[in-house]
């Protein structure tokens, strides 16, 4: 523990020292406001596909709150936040209290803004009324479903807890609570989905009051369950069901602004948009992961040794030209895409005259398109851009 | 001096994994040249390469003492390689010896290698000793070895030492019978110096030194020696023999084995088959010579990262230092960049620089199929060797086309006889006899052209008979054959470097099956990239490999970005070895793919 104090003295003293190229470079990143994250490692249950840390044991989850504290305690810093975003694991299922007492923990050490866009993670089987009201008495404003799929086979198959009823009841009580802004995590490429069935399930969410809709295709890590059971995706059918639910979504007010994620007019994930754009972000808890004053940090990825250690373990310097690289790769997922004026200011890199030919095969391709200083993905390059994002790096 | 009637000049003789290599460590260890502490296994072997598939490359001499009532001979060892492709080093080795010690496996008999060089050492006027090995093998039937060694060679074996090189079992027999049965050497120590040099290599401090078995006279530091080709002339700044590492020596004569440096630069100017002989008296009649051995395989070798060429450049010309029957020169390919052409004395010979040179000199290679030489006649009367498929002319400037032909021999247990014959029809084959060795042993003779010999046909010989029948195969000349270019297109654009040289009427079957086999190997892309096989502009087989479809990272959570760009990286890693030929990128391995074409034979 002396040890993990004398790191966090340290990481503190860097965090003042502005007159180190890092710091400016950091000085200048911070401008924005940040993002806090918060993992919640705990689940009722392990879901077949998920390669996550997160336990089903919560003995030590009292432990676990009092080292989420003392993580927030270490950050001595002025920044501005304008996030606040509870994920798990399964914020949901931990005891009444324990999520009210962390945000409350963060409103009190961070520099939050009062119109903060605050998520909380639920899954329908754990999203009680009472939860709903807890954390709405927080300042709650967001509340993230991780609903699947309508399909009540398939959601056992997946080893989720809930059916869709439960589901189409908690949007229900959020809205009464006042949240509602709410989003909903569905899966698709599934064991025997067929396209048309999959698109059923978009019609089915799009009917009820969501702002927000992320897609996420089934994708077999290893260690995990259906790894072991050798389940097997089709990406050609995956690619289909992508192809078919952007418009389809889009018709329906949703608009793609991540490859990814779909939002109403004004209702995309203000904290994950932080991520793609590089904009400061503190993650708090076991496997939770931070950048912060031009640095990396991760957290131990056990609970167990985060009780131990603490936060920020792992520390990496970000030089101008990974941090180049990372904004490529990450602004690629976006609709804007990447800002070229801000690739250029912030991290040196000149894409337009560095790649001139792969800019222009691709363009010419219809790959990705130019206009108003943003450099994008086209329309339908989105499924492929890891090869796009490798030409350009 | 009458050492060099207590000399013995003598080769091992054997099939590979009839125990040559262990045979001559047990002599080394035997006659105490080598003491225990630094014996490794298979000594004579000394590149890594030689000791893992247990074949030898190099020739490699040693000296040994054997005491007999009472008399200390000196017995001077040159090991041999084995392989068909080595054969030319073979007869190098037999030329320098009055005997060859035979290695006949007790389990498995004659084999087809072990004739050849029996011959070889026959027509050389070797003494040849037949040696049982692997007495201790629980399949061991050395009466039945003894007999085919009498029936199908013609010794007699009955006094053949029966031994087990492994376990060291009778080793004195073989070192009495070597000293009892060979003849020692000939030649007048008195007579002027002549020495044939059977053998060179590098060495960074000493230069190019010469392998030399002095027949006449006599060498020693300080002579002023000329080489009879070249007519250089050299100071012998050193002389010894080899036991087994060399060991300098005041003098070498008439008779004995060893090495002599003078300070050569060039091994060029070391050419085996040379003789060496005194500059101020030299010998009236130098030594027959060696054929100059010409390479029969050619194939393209480019850096996998173009930026290492120079790498490459200076890895092949290392290797060449001991290794003159290899040959290379620049070649830019349109689809690989600038790399170099090389020629082999075979396939396996191929391998081995290959592997050589990825191994001992960190190169990431790509290879192109192998191709031979042919001869083209253009009807502008002009004549041209080619050895590059993207060299051969327009099919309108061509009168005609020959292509190398071998004498192949198949030794077969006789089951295997038909599937044999029918691997060697699919391949151009020309019957020319069949002659039973014995009950169990066939052998069969076959006019082949080379070009199919290096086009998968070792494979398809091992997968027909279960890996029982051998072949040997050497050219007997060119013959006129209805050849034709056969390109791969790759969206649209010609690949040279996929480029092969095939019989016309192979041409359709083998473009549909190159076409099929990029298609597996070939990633899926941004877009649909077509695969043609063309001959003259019109094609003949079209495959498609689809547009990627979906080439997504997924969600980076709770801001965890590591393993997307763990993802990238590798991805990035997998990018340095494709090859961009015009718009589509090429793995590394796609060049030498359409060589394994398990399908083809449907």
């Amino acid at each position: 523990m002396i040890t993990n104090a004398n790191k966090t003295e340290i990481l503190t003293g860097e965090n003042n020292a502005a007159s180190t190229d890092a710091g400016k470079a950091a000085a200048a990143t911070e401008t924005r406001a940040g993002g806090v994250y918060v993992h919640i490692p705990y689940c009722k249950s392990k879901c077949g596909y998920c390669a996550f840390y997160s336990r089903t044991d919560y003995s030590s989850s009292e432990l676990y709150l009092t080292a989420l504290k003392k993580e927030i305690d270490s950050y001595k810093t002025d920044c501005p936040f304008d996030t606040i975003y509870i994920g798990g694991g399964t914020p949901s299922s931990v005891r009444p209290g324990y999520i009210a007492e962390i945000i409350g923990h963060i409103k009190r050490r961070f520099n939050i803004a009062a119109d903060a866009e605050i998520t909380v993670e639920a899954n329908p089987d754990t999203c009680s009324r009472g939860f709903l009201a807890e954390i709405a008495a927080q300042g709650v404003n967001r509340l993230s479903l991780g609903l699947q799929t309508d399909d009540g086979a398939l959601l056992r198959f997946l080893g989720r807890r809930h059916d869709y009823a439960r589901f189409t009841a908690c949007v229900a009580d959020a809205s009464q609570t006042g949240i509602t802004n709410i989003s909903a995590d569905l899966m698709y490429g599934l064991p025997a989905q067929s396209a048309d069935a999959f698109l059923r399930t978009l019609a089915a969410v799009c009917a009820l009051p969501l702002a927000h809709i992320s897609l996420y295709p089934l994708k077999v890590e290893e260690g995990t369950p259906f790894y072991e059971s050798g389940i097997a995706v089709d990406g050609d059918l995956q690619a289909d069901m992508y192809g078919a639910a952007v418009p389809f979504l889009r018709e329906r007010g949703f608009d793609r602004y991540e490859v990814g994620n779909f939002a109403k007019t004004g209702r995309e994930s203000r904290h994950n948009l932080k991520y793609w754009r590089l904009a400061p972000y503190v993650g708090l808890g076991a496997a939770a992961h931070s950048y912060f004053n031009g640095e990396r940090y991760q957290n131990p990825d056990g609970i167990s040794e985060y009780l131990v250690s603490g936060g920020r373990v792992q520390k990496t310097k970000i030089s101008k030209t990974e941090s180049a690289e990372e904004y490529i790769m990450l602004a690629l997922r976006t609709k804007e895409g990447i800002n070229l004026d801000f690739l250029k200011s912030e991290f040196d890199c000149d894409l337009m005259n560095k790649k001139p030919a792969e800019i222009k095969s691709l363009q010419s391709r219809g790959m990705v398109e130019y206009d108003s200083g943003n450099l994008r993905l086209s329309d339908g390059a989105f499924y492929v851009m890891n090869s796009i994002i490798l030409k350009l790096l | 001096m009458n050492g060099q009637k207590l000399t013995r000049n003598f080769c091992i003789i054997a099939h590979i994994d009839h125990g040559k290599s262990t045979l001559a460590d047990r002599l080394i260890e035997r006659t105490g040249t080598v003491s225990e502490r630094e014996l490794s296994e298979q000594l004579l072997d000394s590149m890594d390469l030689e000791r893992e598939r247990g074949i030898t490359i190099k020739l490699t001499p040693v000296r040994m003492y054997h005491v007999k009532d009472g008399v200390k001979y000196t017995l001077n060892l040159i090991d041999t390689p084995g392989h068909v492709d080595f054969t030319y080093e073979v007869s190098r080795s037999l030329a320098a010896c009055e005997g060859a010690v035979l290695i006949v496996d007790a389990s498995q008999g004659v084999e087809a290698q072990t004739l050849a060089n029996v011959y070889l050492a026959v027509d050389n006027n070797l003494e040849i000793i037949p040696v049982i090995n692997k007495i201790d093998l629980p399949s061991a039937r050395p009466d039945e070895a003894a007999k085919e060694i009498e029936d199908i060679i013609g010794l007699p074996a009955e006094n053949a030492p029966r031994i087990s090189a492994k376990e060291g079992v009778n080793i004195d027999a073989v070192l009495d019978s070597i000293v009892k049965n060979i003849p020692p050497p000939k030649g007048n120590a008195d007579a002027p110096l002549k020495a044939l040099i059977f053998d060179s290599y590098y060495d960074n401090y000493k230069g190019a030194v010469c392998l030399i078995r002095v027949i006449d006279g006599q060498i020693k530091q300080g002579d002023k020696i000329k080489m009879m080709q070249t007519g250089k002339t050299f100071d012998v700044t050193e002389v010894g023999v080899f036991s087994p590492k060399p060991l300098a020596v005041p003098v070498l004569c008439a008779g004995d084995v060893g090495y002599a440096a003078a300070s050569i630069k060039n091994v060029a100017d070391t050419a085996p088959g040379d003789t060496v002989t005194d500059a101020l008296n030299p010998t009236v009649s130098p030594c027959p010579g060696y054929k100059k051995v010409q390479p029969v395989v050619y194939c393209g070798i480019f850096p996998t990262d173009g930026s290492r060429y120079n790498d490459l450049k200076d890895a092949l010309e290392k290797l060449k230092l001991n290794d003159a029957a290899m040959f290379f020169e620049q070649e830019s390919s349109a689809a690989l960049g600038f790399g170099f052409r090389c020629g082999f004395l075979g396939l396996l010979h191929m391998e081995i620089i290959q592997e050589r040179l990825e191994r001992e000199f960190n190169l990431e290679l790509i290879t192109t199929a192998p191709s031979v030489t042919y001869n083209v006649y253009k009807t502008n009367g002009e004549t041209l060797s080619v050895t590059n498929p993207s060299n051969l002319p327009n099919p309108m400037e061509i009168a005609r086309i020959e292509e190398p032909i071998v004498k192949a021999s198949i030794y077969t247990p006789p089951e295997y006889i038909g599937p044999i014959m029918e691997l060697c029809r699919e391949k151009r084959g020309d019957y020319a006899d069949m002659v039973y060795l014995e009950k169990t042993r066939v052998r069969l003779n076959y006019e082949i052209p080379l070009n199919e010999i290096v086009y998968d046909f070792f494979d398809g010989l091992k997968s027909r008979t279960r890996g029982y029948a051998s072949l040997d195969y050497e050219i007997t000349g060119y013959r006129e054959s209805a050849l034709v270019k056969l390109d791969i297109l790759l969206n649209n654009e010609i690949c040279d470097a996929l480029s092969i040289i095939v019989h016309r009427d192979k041409a359709y079957a083998r473009g549909r099956a190159i076409a099929e086999k990029l298609k597996e190997v070939i990633p899926r892309q941004m877009f649909e990239v077509p695969i043609q096989a063309s001959i003259g502009g019109k094609v003949i087989a079209r495959e498609t490999v689809k547009a990627l479809r979906k080439d997504v990272l997924a969600k980076c959570y709770g801001g965890d970005i590591t393993r997307k760009k763990k993802l990238l990286e590798k991805q990035k890693e997998g990018k340095k070895r494709m090859r961009q030929v015009g718009s589509v990128e090429v793995p590394a391995e796609a060049f030498m793919s359409i060589l394994k074409l398990d399908n083809e034979r449907k």
